[in-house]
């Protein structure tokens, strides 16, 4: 009888596969990855849990459908926050005061409002329909409509001008779907007519988004371009409207974009969005499908639930900084309209997780205060609360986040070849002691003893208090003896299986933070025969 | 333990691929320019409040508001080199309009 041999899964650095057979998976990659993050390379995390920020709003029913900090000359920021209307139209408040801070209404309801500072006043677009106004962020001066100002569904700030995109629900010598308006310098209140041109007038596509090669909502773009998003195309406009050198040149793609706020520039990566095929990262020369692996949790196949495409157009999008990460939160068929699937790609590793939230999501937002981090806010649908995420929090508000990683099948070698399969090691880091953890095996091939599942306790351990050593320090830089760790929090947890299979393919669940660093399997390869499971 | 390549190199990589490609994409930004810059509506466009004479536009482009016909460009825009609309001030009575060059009328 031949010795134990060790199988290793130790990088997870792939992320989540749910297109290609399990048997086919790259080594760092698994089936399914749900609430953890590819944060340390190679270990999963448990994602960040999230933190309510102040009290809810006085409507709690009302979606949460947009939140930005107006940041004013001077150091004044005003937290503002736009309620859809359900009752009546869209509402915006000042959501850090307690009650919460009305500063006036709008004339319509629109689920994708759009936000940036201008001229030291919040612009807002509250769609075609309805007239773009400001706010100084005081409820004495309430919501203003601006003067000459388009309609307009999108916004950016570009080369010092207010451009507005998709200004009519139908087209006129001056407005429509595919309409771009551009403000005077400076001005948020002055519109020449030059200022105005069409993007493939009437094409049967309208204006999805703005977006530019800067990271912020305002300010200057490096590169003297803005993207104009419709729903199966791209324009990159070069220069401004009302000049001879203004140029509006197609993208060479044939996506465009379903989902007005999932649009992100990255710095260093691009633009990505949510097309009608997937995610997509315009880099400026290339626009590129990188949602291949989550096809079927976008689409739906399978046992998978595919996105709610009627209502695509609410997801929100968002980035984190630490780490890298490209954020997005879409509604699912069936669901109730809310954004229930977030997608969460690793710029860097070119990989996705997903999570779930227990509470129902309208919205994402990255907020960027001067002296103070990035922070990522959500807004709730049907609770009122603004949340703080990707900031650490361990739990969702005191509820402990569940978590499973589901592994690509295992086998000795080309997984027609049988092995006895003796047991699984896991090595855990940081996870809370008496957590339980749920490993099911699933043996293939099919058998009719197809799983077996065991809940192992993470044990208490006994801290070692102030042991000496280098610990954590680099080499050389403390004295060795010095006081360097208070607690060893690497567990490692045994699940024995005792079968003969195959191959094995392994669900790990559990709840609380932590990670995992690491599957060791114990194996014997078997006679070569006949495919079959036998279990113990 | 494994051949993956770390996270330095991953983010080496994305560097490099990013700094390629914008040198790509500023490149042909700037031969669009060039090419532009040489379209025969860009070579004659007026400077910014210049008087227009009557004699070089349409014989259509008269004021809605008094009927003169000697305007100053305020602004003189062009798509992809084309010229698509200009704003125009009535030298006779001030009115500002917008001339749509693809339809031959005023916008406003």
């Amino acid at each position: 009888m031949g010795e134990l041999k060790p199988i290793l899964l130790a990088d997870f650095s792939g992320g989540e596969n749910t297109v290609a057979s399990p048997h086919l998976l790259k080594p760092n990659q698994s089936q399914q990855v749900v609430n953890m993050l590819l944060d340390e390379h190679g270990s999963l995390r448990v994602r960040d849990g999230t933190l309510i920020q102040g009290v809810s709003a006085p409507r709690p029913d009302r979606p949460i459908v947009k939140i930005y900090d107006l940041n004013l000359v001077g150091g004044t920021t005003k937290p503002l926050a736009i309620q859809l209307g359900t009752s009546g139209n869209n509402t915006l408040w000042i959501h850090n005061t307690n009650p919460w801070t009305s500063i006036g209404d709008f004339s319509s309801i629109y689920r994708t409002p759009d936000v940036l500072t201008f001229t030291n006043l919040a612009i807002l677009a509250n769609g075609p329909t309805e007239v773009l106004k400001s706010s100084d962020g005081t409820a004495a001066t309430g919501l203003v409509a601006l003067t000459g100002a388009p309609n307009a569904a999108h916004i950016a700030v570009h080369l010092g001008f207010l451009w507005a995109g998709n200004t009519a629900a139908a087209t006129t010598a001056t407005t429509g779907p595919s309409s771009i308006s551009m403000s005077d310098l400076s001005n948020p209140n002055s519109w020449p007519g030059a200022n105005q041109t069409f993007v493939s007038k009437d094409d049967g596509q309208s204006i999805q988004a703005l977006s530019q090669y800067t990271i912020a909502e305002s300010g200057i773009s490096p590169t003297a371009t803005i993207i104009i998003w419709k729903d199966f195309s791209g324009y990159e406009a070069t220069g401004v409207l009302g000049a001879a050198s203004f140029s509006l040149q197609k993208i060479k793609s044939d996506m465009g974009c379903v989902a007005p706020r999932t649009v992100q520039f990255v710095s260093g990566f691009g633009i990505i969005r949510l097309t009608h095929r997937g995610f997509a990262l315009y880099d400026g020369v290339n626009d590129t499908l990188i949602s291949e692996e989550e096809r079927p949790r976008i689409f739906g196949r399978d046992q998978y639930t595919g996105l709610d495409w009627p209502n695509i157009s609410r997801s929100m999008a968002t980035q984190c900084a630490n780490p890298p990460l490209y954020i997005c939160a879409c509604p699912i068929s069936g669901g109730n309209g809310s954004l229930q699937r977030v997608f969460v790609f690793d710029l860097v590793r070119r990989s996705w997780t997903v999570c779930t939230y227990d509470v129902d999501l309208a919205t994402l937002q990255l907020t960027l205060n001067p002296g103070q981090l990035p922070a990522v806010l959500f807004g709730d649908y049907s609770e009122g609360y603004v949340r703080r995420s990707f900031a650490g929090d361990l739990t969702d508000d005191s509820t402990a986040i569940t978590w499973s990683i589901l592994t690509r099948a295992v086998s000795g070698g080309g997984g027609f070849d049988r092995l006895y399969w003796r047991r699984l090691l896991v090595k855990f880091f940081g996870v809370t002691v008496t957590t339980p953890i749920t490993v099911t095996f699933f043996y293939g091939p099919t058998s009719p003893v197809g799983s077996k599942t065991l809940t192992v306790i993470i044990p208490t351990i006994n801290n070692l208090t102030s042991f000496l050593g280098w610990g954590l320090d680099p080499w050389g830089t403390s004295a060795w003896g010095s006081a360097t760790m208070t607690a060893i929090t690497d567990t490692d947890l045994e699940f024995p299986i005792g079968s003969v299979a195959n191959n094995v393919t392994i669900l790990l669940t559990g709840s609380g933070s932590g990670k995992i660093r690491g599957m060791e399997l114990h194996v014997r390869q078997k006679a070569l025969t006949r495919s079959t499971v036998v279990n113990a | 333990m494994n051949d993956t390549p770390t996270y330095d190199d991953l983010k080496a990589e994305a560097a490099a691929r990013w700094r390629l490609t914008q040198q790509q994409r500023d490149a042909r930004i700037a031969a669009q320019q060039a090419a532009i810059a040489q379209m025969p509506d860009v070579l004659a466009a007026p400077a910014r409040n210049t008087p227009l004479p009557p004699v070089l536009t349409t014989p259509d482009m008269t004021c809605p508001t008094c009927t003169n016909v000697h305007f100053v460009v305020l602004r003189y825009g062009c798509v992809n080199g084309v010229r698509d609309k200009m704003d125009l001030a009535c030298q006779q009575c001030g009115e500002v309009r917008t001339w749509n060059w693809t339809e031959g009328a005023w916008v406003n």
